[in-house]
C-alpha cells in the first residue's frame, strides 16, 4: 500500500468493523476484517483495540467459546459517536482528495 | 518457534510493564492463537512477527497513552512526532522484497571491495595488525620466538661450519707445510704430519660443502618454510577463506 495509515484511520476502520456485528466480535476476526481492506500488520491490532477499550469506545466481555473464554469487543455509546464522527470526517477529505485527482473543484 | 514459546518470549519481554497490561496482552494473544486454529500457529507467529516486535509495539502505546501522535504502516508503527510531516510519507517505504535485494547488493559491493582492491586489502591488513598487535604478542609471542630461535639456530649452524671448514683448510695447509719443511730432516714425522694435514684438508672440505649447502639451500628453505606458514596463517586470521561463501 502506498499511502499510509494514520491513527485516527486505523482506530475508524476498527470501529467500523467492530460495529458491524451487534452482538460483539473478537480479535482474530477484527484483525482478518480489517486486513481484508488495509496492508497491516497483525502485531498493530492490539494496541488499537487496548486504546480504543480505554477510551471507552470499545467494551469487553468474555463469553465461553469452545471449552474457553473468548473476550468480544463491542462499541459503546462513545464509540458510536466516535465512529460516526469519523464518517463525517472521512466523507469530506476523501471528497475533496477525489475532487482533486479527477480535476473537479 | 511454536505458540507456547511465542508467548513465553512475550511475558518475558512484559515483565517491565503493568501486570495488568502484560495479563491483559498475553490473553488477547493467547486467544488470537486458540481462534487462528492449531493449523495457522506458524502463519500467525510469522505474520506477528518476533515477540520483541509486538513487545514493543504495546510498550510504545503505552507510552503514548492513548494519543494520536502514532501512525501504524505495513512496515510497523511509526511516531508522527519525530517526522516532519506526520501525515506525509517523508521517504519511500521499502517492502521487505526490496529490503532484502538491496542489502544483497550491499554484500555484493562489499564483496568487490574486499576481492578487487588489493591496496586497500593492504591498508585494512595494516590496521587489522596494529589493532591486533597486542593480542599477537600475547599469544603468539611464544611461537614467534621459537621460530626466530629456530631461524637464528639455522644461520648460526651454518656459520658455524663454515668457521669449522676454514679453520680446518687453513690448519691443513698449515700442517702440510710443516710436514715438507720436517721432512728435509725426519722425512718419517714429516710425512705423517704431511698425512695429517692432508687428512684436515679433506675434513675441512667437507665442512666447507656443508657450509655452502646449508647457506646456499638449507636455510633459505627453512625460511621460506616458515614464512610461507606465517603468511597462511595470517590469511587464515584476516578470513581469506571466507570471501568464499558470501
Amino acid at each position: 500500500m502506498v499511502f499510509n495509515t494514520g491513527a485516527a484511520l486505523l482506530d475508524a476502520i476498527v470501529l467500523a468493523v467492530v460495529s458491524k456485528d451487534k452482538e460483539g466480535t473478537y480479535g482474530y476476526k477484527i484483525t482478518q476484517e480489517v486486513r481484508g481492506v488495509l496492508e497491516i500488520s497483525e502485531s498493530t491490532l492490539y494496541p488499537v483495540l487496548r486504546r480504543l477499550q480505554k477510551d471507552e469506545c470499545l467494551e469487553v466481555y468474555d463469553m465461553a467459546y469452545a471449552g474457553r473464554n473468548r473476550r468480544y469487543y463491542k462499541l459503546t455509546e462513545k464509540g458510536e459517536a466516535q465512529l460516526r464522527l469519523y464518517e463525517v470526517e472521512w466523507k469530506n477529505y476523501s471528497r475533496k482528495i477525489s475532487q482533486l485527482f479527477e480535476g473537479g473543484l | 518457534m511454536n505458540r507456547a514459546q511465542f508467548l513465553e518470549q512475550l511475558s518475558r519481554l512484559l515483565s517491565d510493564i503493568p501486570e495488568a497490561e502484560r495479563r491483559e496482552a498475553l490473553d488477547y494473544y493467547s486467544s488470537y492463537f486458540d481462534d487462528a486454529g492449531p493449523e495457522n500457529e506458524g502463519k500467525v507467529i510469522q505474520e506477528l512477527g518476533s515477540p520483541g516486535k509486538v513487545a514493543a509495539i504495546i510498550k510504545a502505546d503505552l507510552q503514548e497513552n492513548g494519543s494520536s501522535f502514532g501512525e501504524f504502516t505495513e512496515n510497523g508503527y511509526k511516531d508522527s512526532r519525530t517526522e516532519p510531516d506526520g501525515e506525509m510519507p517523508v521517504e519511500y517505504e521499502s517492502t521487505p522484497e526490496e529490503e532484502k535485494e538491496r542489502r544483497r547488493q550491499r554484500g555484493e559491493r562489499w564483496r568487490n571491495y574486499t576481492r578487487g582492491d588489493n591496496k586497500s586489502r593492504l591498508i585494512l591488513a595494516v590496521i587489522l595488525l596494529i589493532f591486533l598487535a597486542p593480542i599477537i604478542k600475547g599469544v603468539l609471542g611464544g611461537a614467534a620466538g621459537v621460530l626466530v630461535t629456530l631461524i637464528l639456530l639455522s644461520f648460526l649452524l651454518a656459520f658455524g661450519a663454515g668457521a669449522c671448514a676454514l679453520g680446518l683448510l687453513i690448519a691443513g695447509i698449515c700442517v702440510v707445510g710443516a710436514g715438507i719443511g720436517i721432512c728435509v730432516t725426519n722425512p718419517a714425522v714429516g710425512i705423517l704430519l704431511i698425512g695429517i694435514g692432508f687428512l684436515l684438508l679433506t675434513v675441512g672440505a667437507l665442512f666447507a660443502i656443508a657450509t655452502v649447502w646449508m647457506g646456499g639451500k638449507a636455510v633459505p628453505w627453512f625460511v621460506r618454510k616458515v614464512t610461507d606458514f606465517l603468511d597462511r596463517f595470517l590469511h587464515k586470521r584476516k578470513g581469506g577463506k571466507r570471501y568464499e561463501e558470501i
